[in-house]
């Protein structure tokens, strides 16, 4: 259980207690998170930020479905996905759900998920462009070539921050000093 | 794409602005007072339309009553169990298996029943008084605790709709069946077996065939 998992679980008891601060950063944290969920699921930004929205009003109105002594991140990736085949089944996708819950379930999503939360915390110490270079690209799923334009900086720049982001990631998880 | 993103901050900020809090054992309180709602609309129909069973008074006595009641009450309470899971999405492991438990062991009753009588007078076992309509009453009495579920369900987020629809069908009719022992004056365990297990397996099926539409958030 990483520290990073506790501190949702904690901020949503929190809010299930009324403490609408604690639910606000809650709330304000997932909202990356779902986007990047999404984006790497619906063809179109639009689509993705629509089932953002739809994922955080289920969240505000199924709340009292959280248990307590569960992970919330399972829980709100139980919502996503649900809002997700939800999507695809208005749309007319031909797609069989069951092929499609098993692609994001991926064997054990819950762990996947965690997973994601651990990236993000290790992402989270790393300087600024590294970090915006390599959530762009290896998270959200961008091309380099998109992710310099948008930043204002040379894709070989792009590149570099790419390269020793991840260099000091894996640098990170073998276990040297943060 | 850079409004609908101020639209998520926008709504982020009304969703938090609007929190009340939520009490501890929500899920358990809402399927409650559905089923308890339910459950009094079945008990006055009953009673009053459909009417007592004249013995009531001696037949508390009887442990054949009591076996009957038994086995609706536990089919009952383990597809509360299994409901109240259901409510969740991302349901944690399911005691679904155990649903069939209460009519197997009622089952060894009947079985026993049959041993204990001769063949000849088997009919009248499996017929009672009343098998015509055991089934349908049943169902009837089912649908306000149904309706009652459903209102329930509508504040959780099931992501299992088709087994939730079908578990809270098989919740109803055995909460239906329990009031409705108040009236049917068949105690024997074949009767039950068979006509209670067919009333539960239609609302199941329905439920089911239901769980989609109804069900759906």
């Amino acid at each position: 259980m990483t520290a990073r998992e506790n501190e949702l679980d904690i901020a949503m008891a929190r809010a299930l207690d009324g403490d609408a601060t604690a639910y606000h950063a809650l709330l304000r944290l997932l909202v990356p998170r779902l986007r990047a969920f999404f984006r790497r699921r619906v063809p179109s930004e639009d689509i993705a930020e629509d089932l953002v929205q739809d994922t955080l009003i289920a969240v505000h109105s199924k709340r009292s479905t959280y248990d307590r002594s569960r992970p919330f991140a399972a829980w709100l990736y139980a919502i996503a996905r649900y809002k997700l085949a939800d999507h695809f089944r208005r749309s007319g996708y031909s797609r069989p759900l069951d092929e499609l819950d098993e692609e994001i379930v991926g064997g054990d999503f819950e762990s996947a998920a965690l997973a994601l939360i651990d990236v993000e915390r290790l992402l989270g110490g790393l300087p600024a462009k590294q970090q915006m270079a390599i959530r762009a690209t290896k998270i959200e799923g961008r091309s380099l070539a998109e992710v310099a334009r948008a930043a204002g900086i040379s894709e070989s720049d792009a590149k570099m921050s790419v390269y020793r982001g991840l260099k000091l990631l894996s640098a990170r998880v073998q276990g040297k000093p943060r | 794409m850079i409004a609908s993103r101020q639209a998520t901050d926008l709504l982020v900020d009304r969703l938090a602005a609007g929190l009340r809090p939520v009490p501890r054992a929500a899920i358990a309180r809402r399927l409650g007072a559905g089923i308890a709602g339910g459950a009094m609309i079945s008990t006055l129909l009953l009673v009053l339309v459909i009417g007592a069973r004249p013995d009531l008074a001696e037949i508390v006595h009887s442990p054949r009553f009591w076996g009957k009641a038994g086995y609706m009450a536990a089919t009952a309470a383990l597809s509360l169990l299994v409901a109240s899971r259901m409510a969740r999405p991302a349901p944690r492991q399911s005691v679904a298996l155990l649903l069939p438990v209460p009519w197997l062991l009622y089952a060894l009753a009947a079985v026993w029943e049959l041993a204990s009588t001769p063949a000849a007078d088997w009919v009248p076992l499996l017929l009672g008084h009343g098998w015509q309509l055991c089934t349908w009453l049943v169902l009837l009495l089912s649908l306000p605790i149904y309706a009652g579920l459903w209102w329930a369900f509508r504040s959780f987020a099931p992501t299992r709709m088709e087994a939730a629809g079908a578990v809270t069908g098989l919740c109803a009719s055995a909460i239906a069946g329990l009031i409705y022992c108040l009236h049917c004056p068949t105690d024997t365990a074949v009767f039950a077996l068979v006509w209670y297990g067919l009333a539960f397996a239609i609302a199941a099926l329905v439920g089911r065939a239901l769980g989609r539409r109804l069900f759906h958030w």
